[in-house]
This record gives structure tokens, sequence and C-alpha cells, in this order.
């Protein structure tokens, strides 16, 4: 029974930690711009990330590695050395993105001006992450983070026409401007596949100690988490279409996203949304500074672990406090966090192929996996989803260029 | 060392590599090339922009005349909106156009800074709910200005 | 270790684990002896940044002049296990291994709570 419980609560973490701020911005745009008809898109990311985050939990449960520890191994070091430069440049940004997104929140709700908002967040963060058991944090993250059900309420009461949301679920292209409609999609699919949390996820179950054993666990998590974090990727997306695209509005900021639960649902639901915001983007933050942490101890060899205390491991510790920094001093320079956010989702599309094809080519590896390498379906859908990413990888940053930044 | 791997693709073809490099500068080129001239496509993206800052704007007015908001929201969200609109005015006020549509541009122009204006009085005023009122009722006259200028 | 193991795949680039199983680099290198015409042997395994140099042509280079250089050889002896990782008989100290985590432990434990 506690087991059972405890799955429940794991899984209501994974949505909540689910949604970071590329869902937001794209789900919401992409409503904004071309209403209901990316909801198909949607659910290819969300299969996608599926698929992507059982193969890297059940080869840390069989091989005992980590993504990199397999990456290094698989490729060897020269390619592992570029694919660890390009993880950490993409990391860079999205973890410089998520510290924006928390200090525009913090003073969304408070006020207080945004230069001072970015040191406190960072400083917050940092004492969280020193004090806080792993554990405690993923939950506080986690259940904040479901606050943004809101925003599936808020679809509800802006009553859409139900009939064209579901038809938006059949894959289709109805729309002059097909260059801008890739470009959402190519964003939407980056948003859902991100692989900070893939790195962090396997990691994770490295330091678990997941075995055989848990390989049903990892499934469960991945299937129902993300699945459960998808239904909210659809909400926002409705609340994009139904309240901002009638309107002819471009939602440019968080405050923009906000308000997509504001206009329906009051003064209520304009708090929990920033809420629900605030912690999403936060725990997303903890996640990536830490991915980052852990790919470059993966790839070197050294010492590392959420669990372990700071100093049981030094390089470690040092290291995602320089990320933290930097991150901290690049938000200052006053870039907007969401343009930032846009960037990062493409560029880590385009890096995506790196990390995924070795994953890929260690899950089929008999000699590392046994009997549980890649069955059929896990094959069928880890090839297809190759190709998928692929083709995106190639055709993003064209896309990017092509339509300025998805301005049309 | 190493052991001996297949020649990369831009050692096999430089040439390749080198038009496809061009043509990628190329389309940036063309693509972020909007901070020169204001022509047709630039005002008609434009004034949408407006239109939709004007809309949005409306919008949290009339959450605020209705106490549907909270004060730091209102003053913080509404000048981000204020922000965005005052660097379109001043854009659009200076930079050079393309022939003949000079006037638009500066309407736009002057629109953009209308629809500034008005939200630097809810600004100010984020829990006034007459204040509120009256912005509303203004920001909405003028979306369906910019709405015109973007046909 | 009498039973063949695939260099590439099951050694090359692995963790290492000392006897209390910290974790204290990877395998950067192997040194193998062994002439054209006699059986090629592992003799030693490589690790540290120095040793990037040889593996990724420029981009290695840099990044061992980043993580500042350091050669450590350890004798093919010293292996006392070789499953997902490579486990070693003594302690990482013993061997100058990890010893980037051993200098910047005590600036990290001037930190209050650094000992959770």
């Amino acid at each position: 029974m506690n087991k059972i419980f405890g799955v429940a609560l794991g899984i209501l973490a994974a949505i909540g930690g689910f949604v970071d701020i590329g869902d937001l911005v794209f789900n919401v745009a992409a409503g904004a711009t071309f209403g209901y008809q990316l909801l198909w898109v949607v659910v290819i990311g969300v299969v996608g990330i599926i698929t992507y985050s059982e193969m890297c939990g059940r080869v840390s449960a069989v091989s005992q590695k980590a993504v990199f520890d397999a990456v290094r191994e698989r490729v060897g070091f020269k390619a592992g050395l570029i694919t660890l430069i390009a993880a950490e440049i993409v990391n860079a940004m999205t973890l410089t993105a998520e510290i924006g997104g928390v200090a525009i929140c913090l003073q969304l709700l408070s006020g207080l001006p945004y230069r001072l908002l970015i040191v406190l967040a960072a400083i917050v963060l940092a004492i969280v992450v020193w004090i806080v058991n792993f554990d405690w944090i993923e939950r506080i993250f986690g259940y904040g983070g479901l606050c943004l059900l809101v925003f599936a309420v808020a679809a509800v009461k802006l009553h859409p026409d139900w009939g064209a949301v579901g038809h938006g679920f059949v894959p289709h292209v109805d729309t002059g401007n097909k260059l801008l409609y890739g470009y959402f999609a190519i964003g939407l699919l980056g948003a859902a596949m991100t692989p900070y949390e893939v790195y962090f996820y396997s990691s994770g179950a490295v330091e678990e100690g997941w075995t055989v054993k848990d390989l049903g666990l990892n499934r469960l998590n991945a299937i129902v988490g993300y699945g459960l974090g998808g239904f909210l990727s659809f909400a926002l997306m409705i609340v994009g279409g139904a309240l901002f695209l009638g309107k002819g509005i471009d939602p440019a900021t968080l405050g923009s996203i906000a308000m997509g639960a504001e206009v329906p649902l009051g003064q209520i639901g304009l708090l929990l949304a920033l809420i629900g915001i605030l912690f999403a983007v936060a725990g997303a933050s903890i996640d990536t500074l830490f991915s980052g942490a852990y790919d470059l101890a993966q790839f070197c060899g050294f010492e590392w672990g959420r669990h372990k205390s700071p100093a049981g491991a030094p390089r470690f510790t040092l290291t995602w406090i320089v990320l933290l920094i930097l991150a901290m001093l690049a938000v200052m320079t006053g870039v907007d966090a969401v343009k930032l956010t846009e960037f990062a989702v493409i560029f880590s599309v385009v890096a995506l192929p790196l990390t995924y094809l070795p994953i890929l080519l260690v899950a089929n590896d008999k000699a590392y996996m046994g009997n549980y390498a890649n069955g059929r379906l896990a094959n069928v859908l880890g090839i297809l989803y190759l190709v998928i990413i692929m083709i995106v990888a190639l055709t993003a940053i064209p896309l990017m260029l092509l339509t300025n930044l998805g301005q049309g | 060392m190493g052991s001996p791997r297949i020649k990369r693709f831009h050692q096999h073809h430089p040439q390749a590599v080198t038009r496809c490099l061009a043509a990628v500068c190329a389309a940036a080129l063309l693509a972020g090339c909007n901070g020169g001239t204001v022509d047709q496509h630039a005002l008609k993206q434009d004034a949408g922009t407006i239109a939709s800052l004007a809309t949005e704007g409306e919008l949290l007015a009339n959450d605020v005349s209705k106490g549907a908001s909270t004060t730091y929201f209102a003053r913080v969200q509404s000048d981000n909106l204020r922000k965005q609109a005052a660097n379109l005015a001043d854009a659009l006020g200076s930079r050079q156009t393309s022939a003949g549509i000079e006037p638009k541009v500066r309407k736009a122009g002057k629109l953009a800074g209308q629809v500034a204006g008005q939200l630097a009085r809810l600004h100010h005023h984020p829990v006034n709910r007459t204040v509120a009122k009256s912005v509303q009722h203004r920001l909405s006259d003028l979306s369906d200005e910019a709405d015109k200028l973007a046909k | 270790m009498s039973e063949s193991i695939d260099l590439g795949l099951g050694l090359l680039d692995h963790q290492l684990l000392d006897k209390d199983g910290r974790r204290c680099g990877n395998v950067d290198d192997l040194a193998i002896e062994g002439g054209p015409g006699e059986p090629a042997e592992v003799v030693a395994i490589l690790v540290g940044p120095d040793v990037w140099r040889e593996r990724a042509g420029w981009i290695g280079r840099i990044a061992a002049w980043v993580a500042r250089g350091g050669r450590v050889r350890i004798p093919w002896g010293e292996v006392a296990e070789v499953s997902a990782h490579v486990q070693l008989k003594k302690t990482a100290a013993e061997y100058g291994l990890g010893r980037g985590d051993d200098r910047l432990r005590p600036y990290i434990e001037k930190i209050p709570g650094s000992h959770r």
C-alpha cells in the first residue's frame, strides 16, 4: 500500500515537474497563433519523451550508468566531448531562461525590482539545494507546480469550440503559413523532449540504485508522469487558442500567459497561475542546474550525486555553483527570458540526436542490457523517433531563421 | 592517434559546406534585416503588434476594473506592455520607410505612443477601477485603429 | 583477468571505482604492449586530462588545458574487477586519483551545512 502511495506521489510530482518555461511559452504561443491545430504535435512530443526517458531509465537500471556515462562509453571520447559541450551550452541557455522566468514571476507577485529578484532567486535556489533533502525538493516543487492545473480549469471556462479542439488531435496542416507552422511544431517537440530532464532522471535512477526490479516503476513513471504532464500542455494550448487567438494577442511575456488564467477565473486564477509557473520553472531550473553538473561529472568521472553531501562531491558542488552564478549574471544583462527560451528550445532540438542516438544504441546492446535490451515496441518507437528527431534537428535552425524566430 | 574514422563530410566536400554556410548566412540576413527600413510587410506586422498590446492592455484594464487582478501584477504587467509599446513608438517614429507609406508609418508610431500612454495610466493606478474602465475603453478604440492600419 | 573483454566497449571510457566505491575518474586510455607478431597485452590504465590530448585532436588539447593536465598510470594488476565499472584494489588516494576532489574539499567544508 505504501509503495502505491509512493508511486502516486512520484507521479504527482512529475506532472508539476514536466512543464517548464519552454512548454509554457511554446504551447500558449502555438495556441495563440494556430488555435488548436497543433495539439497532435504535442501528443507526438509526449510519446517521444516517454519513449526516450523509459529507455534511459532502463539503461540506467540495468547497466548502472547514467546517460553521459553511456554516451562516452559508446561513442568514444571525442564524440562524447562534442556532445558534452553541446549539452552544456544548451543547458546554460535553458538555465538562464529559467532563472529569468523565476525572477519575472516573483516580480509579478511582489512588485519588487527585477534585478534584485534575480539575485534573490539565485540565492534562494542555492540555499534550497544546499540544505533541503532532494526528495523534499521534488515534492515541494512538484506539488507547487500542480497549481498549473488552474490552466485546465481556465481552458474549460473559456468555452472553446470542443469540436475544433478534437479536430486538433488529428494530424493536419490547414494554414497558408506552412513555415511558421513548421517552426511551432518543432518548438513544441523540443519543449516536450527536453534533454536535461532525461539526464536528471537517469542520474536519479543510478543514485537510487535502481535495478531490473524497478523497470516496471520506470515505465509507470514515464508513461503516467509525462502523459499527465502532456495534459497540462494541452490545457495551455487550448487557453492560447480560446483566449488569445480570437483577440489577436501575441503572448510575449510570462505575465501574458498568466492572463490566460486571470481573464476567465479572476484573482484566484491569477494567483494560482503565478504560483504554479513559479514552482514549475524554479523546479525545472534545479533539474537543469543539476543536469549540467551531472553531465560534466559523468563525462570526467568524478564523484557526483544529489543525495551526497556537498563535501562528499566537491567538484560536482563547485560545478553547479559556478553554473548558477553564470546563469544569474547572464540574466542580469537584461536578456529577454521568453526570447531566450525560444532559442534554448530550438538549440536543444538541434543537439538532441547527439544524446538520443547513443542511448538508442546502448539500449539495443545485449552486452550491456542482457535480456532487457529493446523489445520490438521500444525499437519501433525508438527508431521512429530517431527519424523524427533527425528531421527536426536539421530543419530547426533554417525554420527559425526563415520565420524570424516565429514572427512570421 | 584515434582510429581511422570515415572522413567527415566537411573534409570531403569543402565547397558544399561553404555554399551551405553562405545560404544560411543569407537567410539569416534576410530574416533579421528588419532593423532597417520599414516596408509594407513590417508595417503590417508592427500594426498587428500595436493592436495586440492594446488588446492585452484592454483585458488587463477590464480585470482591474472588476477587481479581478492584483495590485502588483497590474502594476508590473502594464509597465511591461507599456515598454513594448513605447519602443515601437520610437522605432516607427524615427526609422526610414519605403516609398509612399511614410504617413502610415508615422501614424502607427503615434498610435503606439497613445497605447503606451494609456498603459502608463494603468501602471500608475493599478487599483483604481474608474481609471481602469476609462483606459479599457480608450485601448479598445486604439486597438481597432491599429487593426485598420494592419489591413 | 583471463576472460577476454572487448577493450573498446568493455573497458575504455568506463568509470573507475576505488576500494571504497568512490568514483575516481574514467579509463581515459590504455597502455598496451606487444609489437607486431606478439600477443597484445593491456599493461596499464591511463587516467587524467593529459591523456585526452591524444584522443580528441584540438578539442582534446583545449579540454586538457582547461582541466589542467595531470596523468595517472595504474598498472593492470591493480584492477580487482571489470563489471559495469572498473573496480580497483586500493583507495583512490593511494593511486593519486581523485586529487581534484581532495584539493577542493577543504574549501567546500568551510561553508556551513556542507556535511549534510
